[in-house]
């Protein structure tokens, strides 16, 4: 699953705060597809993840743009 | 060579800085915030532990309101044009460095109002002296933490506290108080530093922290590696304020430098620079023709006033015959000279660093007190 957020920054933070619980997740770079901005980073995990990711962004006071999950290569928006 | 000019930049720098810098170069070297591959994520995330170590370092909680500039200079200038505008006024004190002085001059040029509140004569600046100038008009105070001319400290907290019960804002220049003095950037509203200073990284580096909540206008405008479709700047910190790409090798330095302080702790790097610019400062007191400038409760920068000899002269004696580096003149604050009454003579700057010992301090003394016999 990805959540799309502003910036490479906020992305990091959220990473570093979701490793500091064990939660192993990854930045990446949003695909085009997914936003109307252009560039953009987001943070990939599981997705049973889901909740506890966004309790921390609430935490950090990071906004989430979109959850997407992705099926058969295709994003679905959650 | 005995270094005392680490008002300048400190030299040396802990090892572990040239290591980071030679590592990111060899084998990191992505562009952070560029593109998605393993190189441009790590260097990303070295970037961020790097935003992480100085919130740590200056107590406050978000790192992504850390802004990394090429110096104090572009922080300062970053923070004062991104507040000031025509008709509003700027409030600086008589002991700003050019990076500030010549900043609200120009601010002044571009229709803002300037007010200049003088120090005292050991160049302390007290917040009702501050008060006793603001008006309706008034958007910035900029006050300088520890003088760079004789290590004068001032209250940035009580400056602060008063700024804000008349909702104008406060900019510290903690350029020379950043990594050498504990500091509650919490307290403040912004804070500007050089980070090849008391921060240990490399030239190059600068810092900008501004409080959550304040939204200043950007100083340069261009790509941020987020939002490309927009024409304009992201209004997301830290991106707001940092166009282009950054100085990844100098803020993986830079992360080493403030990582090697949070290790040693800065009221150990405090007690020894206290201590060893005492010992200093007492030796040049005991040379007649020496006039000692400092403040013994601020930074471990020293000045004296070379009494017959030019400035320029001593600094350059000490350098050729006893391979002590000092630095001479007016050191960027004509000023904060005129407040302490040096400016026909500039003075000469001693700044003891983390890493000089006793031993330096009293061969120091010894070329002085030498010198001053010939």
């Amino acid at each position: 699953m990805l959540a799309t957020v502003a910036s490479v920054t906020s992305a990091n933070r959220l990473k570093k705060y979701a490793e500091r619980v064990g939660y192993d997740t990854k930045v990446i770079q949003t695909p085009v597809s997914l936003t109307k901005e252009g560039c953009g980073y987001s943070l990939r995990f599981k997705d049973d993840l889901k909740p506890q990711i966004a309790e921390f962004a609430s935490e950090l006071g990071i906004k989430i743009r979109a959850f997407w999950r992705e099926e058969n290569g295709e994003y679905i928006k959650v | 060579m005995i270094y005392l000019d680490n008002s300048a930049t400190t030299y040396p720098k802990p090892k572990c800085v040239a290591r980071a810098v030679a590592n990111f170069i060899d084998n990191i070297g992505g562009n952070p915030s560029r593109g998605g591959h393993a190189l441009a994520r790590k260097s990303g995330e070295i970037v961020y532990d790097c935003r992480e170590a100085l919130a740590e370092l200056f107590h406050v909680g978000n790192p992504e309101r850390i802004v990394f500039t090429k110096n104090a200079t572009e922080a300062l200038n970053t923070a004062i044009f991104g507040v000031v505008g025509k008709g509003d006024e700027i409030i600086i004190t008589s002991m700003e460095h050019n990076s500030v002085l010549r900043a609200a001059f120009e601010a002044q040029n571009r229709g803002a109002r300037l007010v200049i509140v003088r120090a005292d004569a050991d160049g302390h600046i007290t917040p009702d002296a501050i008060e006793a100038q603001i008006n309706a008009r008034t958007k910035l105070i900029c006050i300088i933490h520890a003088s760079n001319v004789n290590g004068a400290l001032n209250d940035i907290y009580a400056v602060a506290q008063m700024a804000k019960r008349h909702g104008v804002l406060c900019l510290a220049d903690c350029s020379q108080s950043a990594g050498v003095i504990d500091i509650d950037a919490s307290k403040l509203d912004m804070l500007a530093c050089s980070g090849h200073k008391g921060l240990m990284g490399p030239m190059g580096t600068g810092v900008l922290y501004i409080r959550d909540g304040i939204d200043i206008a950007p100083l340069t405008f261009g790509g941020t590696g987020s939002q490309s479709e927009s024409v304009f700047v992201p209004d997301t910190f830290p991106e707001h304020l940092e166009v282009g790409t950054l100085n990844g090798a100098g803020i993986c330095g830079l992360n080493a430098g403030v990582r090697f302080i949070l290790s040693q702790g800065i009221d150990k790097i405090a007690q020894k620079e206290r201590f060893l610019a005492t010992r200093l400062s007492d030796g040049l007191s005991q040379i007649k023709t020496l006039r000692v400038l400092h403040d013994k409760n601020g930074t471990a920068t020293i000045s004296v006033v070379t009494q017959g000899v030019d400035c320029v002269d001593a600094a350059s004696a000490l350098d050729t015959h006893y391979n002590i580096a000092t630095r001479a003149g007016l050191h960027c604050s004509p000023l904060a000279h005129r407040t302490l009454g040096t400016i026909a003579s500039g003075t000469l700057r001693l700044s003891v660093g983390y890493f000089n010992t006793p031993s330096d301090i009293d061969r120091a003394l010894f070329a002085l007190k030498n010198y001053e016999k010939k």
